[in-house]
């Protein structure tokens, strides 16, 4: 039989400069690292400069988050998501659950934000965040006609919420599964050496381990909100030490054996590092003690952290659940968006007081957007969605990319509201590894279907919003 | 048993035949037609593991057949063509113009002893084996032809647990619980009543006010059994996976649990036990029943109506809304299908370019949510736990909201329109759920999960398809009750097959799996009998979740804990094998699973595990006390009871060294012993890992 995911991997693995380096290593440790210095004759970039992926799980309903304001388009939005009446059918939000923000480059000027979400109407205003509108995955560009043709390669899986995260992650949506690994994963594999002094991967996750931050030769350090874990025995006497250093050192025939020992060596010499530089950080903002406070205040402690850490890149990612709104979307968001209100608030404010405002960029992924139309309580599984960058000296104040018509049987509609994307999401990630400092040289390797969208030699910046 | 067995050492002989040599040993190879041919040798013996690799540039080898003393096989992930009679077969390969080497090598593994075999059967079939599950193991004193086909013993065994007593979670917690409980003699689902002998252990609910247990000895300064309400329902699920009397039932039902996903986050009334308790029944009392069971009481629960919102669900014609596609999307492609078209084996069925095919697509999915409309709660709320409304009985039908016109089925038949009455609907919506148990795909997709549960996680394509044959035909070696989806013949096929049972596959590093973290902290609390007495017997463990990213109702969504097809970065990728339980073994919970149960190891459930700043359960050390003294005899009996005869002289070496520098000589210090012997046993790979 053939197995055309393996087959997928290795022409990855042969296309790519960055990737076919060194045999693949495993988890986070010291010595891990070394294999991968010096990969990219690029010279290394200065500075500090950190990425923060804040994946909303479950696929948010964005076209409730950004909403059209002027009166002719805010009345379709009402009519297609329905307006809500005693029995809960419709979705549509009323003008008074909307900040006015402005924009330039749509078809139309005014635009409202969710009602819970001031800080987001705060920085737009002040040129500190931007929108991407319709934001989705993509193998090339897709009309209305070619999607019902089925005449260009579509991602596999459409609508599903484990194949579209992957997408998310992996920015391969042809494939199926993780297999061309993570694109922050493989932005590490291309800038490893900027961290050559560094003893922690450049990619953190605070939610465990996921596909977007691993690549060919480099998994992300899990760490949690309390820190690192210790191994607490390994604590206890030097003879107990030596027993233990011992027993990670044997070799393992089996190969679940053999990674685990592997795994264990790593985790344990890097939460010793770890935990060494953090412990010294004291914060100047006082956090939310939400799931999402919790997170991005542990994200700030690494960051205060990243002169003792030898840290000059850094990605991060946090996940928060609860988005996958088929029963109740209006009530739902309301809290959720207060929640990522008040902590995003609290490390902006931090990040400011870092003195690090331009130098750290915080963004928003998703599975999916969701149905336009109603299910009764709530919205499905969809495709395109609206997402927002915080940060990094971002020419803010606008909406990129294309905010579509909301109206059942629109030009981007194939079917009950769910939108066909009309950027890609390697335009919007493109943005992002341009401006964390991923040569133009390196776009295609981080994101093999680049060519299809834009030019990246040319165009590193397709959306002009970073650079 | 008095005494531990003495030890047999694993010796690996080890020999490699080039392609040059292999002319002598099997016959020469064939070229033509653009393919190579290899005589592969006859057939070795259950102690000999003999396997072909092949390489592009002598360096990077990918095993491609393997013979473990039952014939020629392929491994996964790789269907190559193997022909000829038993005894005499031919491995070919289609070679377009490159370079192939190929080379064999045999490897001889020595026996386990039986008891070594017992424990590491009771690893895939239990929550941990006891000491006193090994020594009553049936054939456990036999001297020959224990591990042997159609191993007899252990299907004697696993007959014994069909017939052992239920352990109901649900009937537990209303024994336990509100005392107006009044059993139900028409329910076949354990609506027991309150047992007043028993007394008000657990936490209850009626309405809007809540019950929690009187302390039993109410001079403590706290109350020991007052835990979290929602903690009620993973006390009860401890309580059965470390003492219950049918540990296989309540393993395979953890699995099903984990195929069937319903967790907390997503959920609603997270406080009340009863809905919880009574959704994972579905799984024990259908353990040995019938997968088409399973999956209708599954949709039919109201618990899961919630989760994955079918209730309330209505017809276009009655909202103006489009019916919800959750359930419809996910009973297809989590609960019986799958997303590609799958052969018996397993393998995907590709088209001709090579491309995986679906099974279904968007339209279909539209399609049936239609289908999944009408479903809501029974108004009932009597003698059941209760707050705003009924999650415990199954879900009833009201016609008015259901969409009564005709669907088109997956395979492009049509599901006639029904009655339209409760009944038609009811019937069309288990009409449907027929035509997905009947589908090719089932059979494989739930194959290939249940076996990543119990035995390996890389299960060849003979292997998922023996499985899959008893799910089909209902038999397993001719027994069963001939109806597709028999759990038994499903059970047996996965825990009797050579592949889960032949000691020679030890030779395969691919063969195994790293254990679930929750199932390794469960094998110390039942290896060393752990045993609370101030609180009902109860194990109130807590933060697992935090602690080892695994616990009973917290799978953070439908899709599990880790997903089937995960890929650590290393040599796992590398060969394209899979291993979910890698998803969350981070750094993190690497680390703090081996806290855990060196913590449960020094003072029983407390601190990270426990709810209290003191402990509330300890494990009896007692045996092991006895030994301490002796330290090879120590670890023999360390080696049976947690790593089923894997420990590695190298590893008996180290923990030796460490433990000899220790004094011996008063029962403090024989405690120390064990514990430190323990609490490094958790860190070794053939602890963490069955293969």
């Amino acid at each position: 039989m053939k197995s055309p995911r393996r087959i997928s991997r290795r022409q990855f693995i042969y296309e790519s400069n960055c990737a076919a380096v060194g045999t693949a290593s495993l988890f986070s440790s010291l010595f891990t690292l070394r294999l991968t210095a010096g990969t990219v004759s690029a010279s290394p970039p200065s500075g500090y400069k950190a990425m923060v992926c804040l994946f909303l799980a479950g696929g948010n309903d964005s076209y409730n988050m950004l909403v059209p304001g002027s009166q002719v388009p805010y009345s379709q939005y009402q009519q297609v998501r329905g307006i809500r009446t005693t029995d809960n059918d419709g979705l549509a939000l009323t003008r008074d659950e909307l900040l006015p923000i402005n924009s330039a480059g749509q078809d139309y000027p005014d635009f409202g934000i969710h009602f819970r979400l001031r800080i987001l109407q705060q920085l737009y205003n002040e040129g500190k965040a931007a929108f991407v509108s319709n934001v989705g995955t993509l193998v090339e560009p897709t009309t209305l006609a070619q999607y019902n043709s089925k005449a260009t390669r579509l991602p596999l899986g459409l609508f599903s919420h484990s194949d579209e995260q992957l997408h998310w992650q992996t920015m391969v949506p042809q494939v199926r599964g993780s297999a061309p690994k993570g694109w922050t994963g493989r932005v590490a594999d291309c800038m490893d050496q900027v961290n050559s002094d560094g003893t922690i991967s450049m990619n953190i996750s605070l939610s465990g381990t996921n596909v977007m931050q691993s690549g060919f030769n480099t998994v992300p350090y899990v760490t949690g909100t309390n820190g690192s874990v210790k191994l607490t025995e390994y604590e206890t006497d030097p003879t107990t030490q030596v027993a233990i250093d011992s027993i990670l050192s044997n070799q393992y025939r089996n190969l679940y054996a053999k990674t685990l020992s592997q795994a264990s060596r790593g985790s344990i010499d890097t939460a010793i590092a770890f935990e060494n530089a953090t412990n010294a950080v004291n914060l100047t903002q006082s956090f939310p003690t939400t799931g999402t406070g919790n997170q991005l205040r542990a994200i700030a402690k690494i960051i205060a952290a990243r002169s003792p850490l030898n840290m000059n890149r850094q990605i991060f990612f946090l996940q928060k659940g609860g988005w996958d709104m088929h029963n109740e979307v209006i009530a739902k968001h309301s809290s959720l968006f207060g929640e990522l209100n008040d902590s995003i608030t609290a490390f902006w404010n931090q990040m400011v007081d870092l003195g690090l405002e331009n130098d750290v960029v915080l963004f928003t992924a998703s599975d999916f957007g969701r149905t336009l139309t109603s299910n009764g309580l709530g919205s499905d599984h969809a495709w395109g969605g609206n997402h927002f960058v915080i940060g990094g000296g971002i020419k803010g104040g606008r909406i990129y990319g294309q905010y579509p018509l909301l109206a059942s049987g629109g030009p981007h509609d194939v079917g009950r509201g769910r939108l066909l994307p009309t950027t890609s999401v390697d335009v919007y990630g493109a943005e992002l590894a341009s401006w964390f400092g991923v040569p133009s040289s390196e776009l295609q390797t981080v994101f093999p279907n680049a060519t299809n969208f834009f030019d990246p030699l040319s165009t590193p910046f397709p959306l002009g919003m970073l650079g | 048993m008095t005494r531990s067995p003495k030890l047999l050492l694993q010796q690996f002989l080890l020999v490699v035949f080039l392609l040059a040599a292999m002319h002598q040993a099997w016959g020469e190879p064939a070229v033509s037609d653009g393919s190579i041919r290899l005589p592969l040798p006859a057939g070795t013996s259950q102690n000999e593991f003999t396997w072909l690799e092949q390489s592009t540039d002598l360096i990077k080898w990918t095993p491609v057949a393997r013979d473990y003393g039952f014939d020629w096989q392929n491994t996964f992930p790789h269907l190559v063509d193997i022909s000829g009679e038993s005894g005499n077969r031919v491995f070919s390969k289609t070679i377009d113009g490159e370079i192939i080497y190929f080379r064999m090598a045999s490897a001889q593994v020595a026996t386990l002893t039986n008891p070594q075999t017992v424990s590491r059967f009771l690893q895939q079939a239990t929550f941990g084996p006891t000491r006193e599950l090994i020594s009553t193991f049936p054939g456990i004193d036999v001297t020959e032809g224990f591990n042997l086909p159609p191993y007899a013993y252990f299907e004697q065994w696993i007959d014994q647990q069909i017939a052992a007593p239920l352990f109901s979670h649900r009937k537990f917690f209303r024994e336990r619980s509100n005392p107006s409980f009044v059993n139900n003699p028409q329910s076949t689902t354990f609506e027991v009543g309150y047992n007043p002998s028993l007394g008000h252990q657990l936490t209850y609910n009626i309405g809007q006010n809540r019950y929690y247990p009187p302390a039993i000895d109410p001079s403590r300064p706290l109350n020991d059994v007052e835990f979290p309400p929602a903690d009620t329902k993973r006390i009860v699920w401890y309580q059965a996976a470390i003492t219950a009397d049918d540990p296989l039932r309540q393993r395979v039902a953890w699995a099903l649990s984990q195929f069937f996903v319903l967790g907390e986050d997503g959920s609603n009334q997270l406080q009340h036990t009863e809905r919880f308790t009574s959704f994972y029944d579905i799984f024990v009392r259908n353990a040995f029943g019938n997968f088409l069971d399973i999956l209708t009481e599954v949709t039919w629960h109201p618990a899961m109506g919630y989760y994955l919102t079918s209730m309330d669900n209505r017809a276009f014609h009655v909202s103006g809304s489009f019916p919800d596609e959750n359930y419809a999307r996910e009973v297809m492609q989590l609960f019986t299908i799958g997303l590609w078209m799958l052969n018996q084996d397993g393998s995907l069925i590709v088209d001709e370019k090579g491309d995986p095919i679906p099974t279904y697509d968007n339209e279909d999915i539209t399609e049936f949510a239609k289908i999944f409309t009408g479903m809501r709660r029974q108004t009932s709320l009597t003698n059941i736990e209760w707050v705003g409304g009924n999650y415990v009985t199954p879900m009833r039908m009201q016609a008015s909201w259901h969409d009564f016109s005709e669907k088109t089925l997956l395979n492009g038949s049509r599901l006639s329109a029904p009655a339209q009455t409760a009944e038609g609907a009811i019937f069309e919506i288990n009409s449907f759920l027929q035509h997905l148990f009947n589908h090719p795909n089932t059979a494989p997709f739930f194959a290939r999960l249940m076996i990543q549960r119990l035995t390996v996680s890389n299960p060849s394509p003979g292997y998922i398809s023996a499985v899959s044959h008893a799910f089909i035909t209902g038999l397993y070696n001719g027994k069963g009750t001939g109806q597709r989806g028999d759990m038994t013949a499903v059970i047996k096929a996965i825990l009797l097959h050579p592949e889960a049972r032949a000691p020679a596959l030890a030779y395969d590093d691919a063969h195994g799996k790293l254990r679930e973290p929750l199932v390794r902290l469960m094998h110390y609390a039942r290896a060393f009998k752990i045993t609370s007495v101030q609180t009902y017997g109860f194990f109130p463990f807590t933060g697992l979740e935090q602690a080892i990213a695994q616990s009973p109702y917290e799978a953070p969504s439908v899709f599990n804990f880790y997903q089937v097809s995960y890929q650590p970065l290393g040599e796992i990728l590398d060969r394209d094998l899979n291993a979910p339980e890698f998803q969350i073994h981070t750094d993190l919970t690497s680390l703090s699973l081996a806290n855990a149960i060196r913590t449960l190891v020094e003072g029983g459930i407390v601190g990270m595990i426990g709810r209290r700043g003191y402990s509330q359960a300890h494990l009896d050390l007692s045996y092991e006390i006895t030994l301490a003294d002796n330290i090879p005899a120590l670890l023999d009996h360390l080696d049976i009871i947690l790593s089923a005869g894997r420990l590695s002289d190298q590893n008996r070496q180290i923990l030796m060294d460490r433990l000899m520098q220790m004094p011996a000589a008063t029962d403090q210090q024989k405690t120390e012993i064990v514990r430190k012997a323990l609490s490094l046993y958790c860190l070794l790979p053939e602890f963490n890992v069955i293969y």
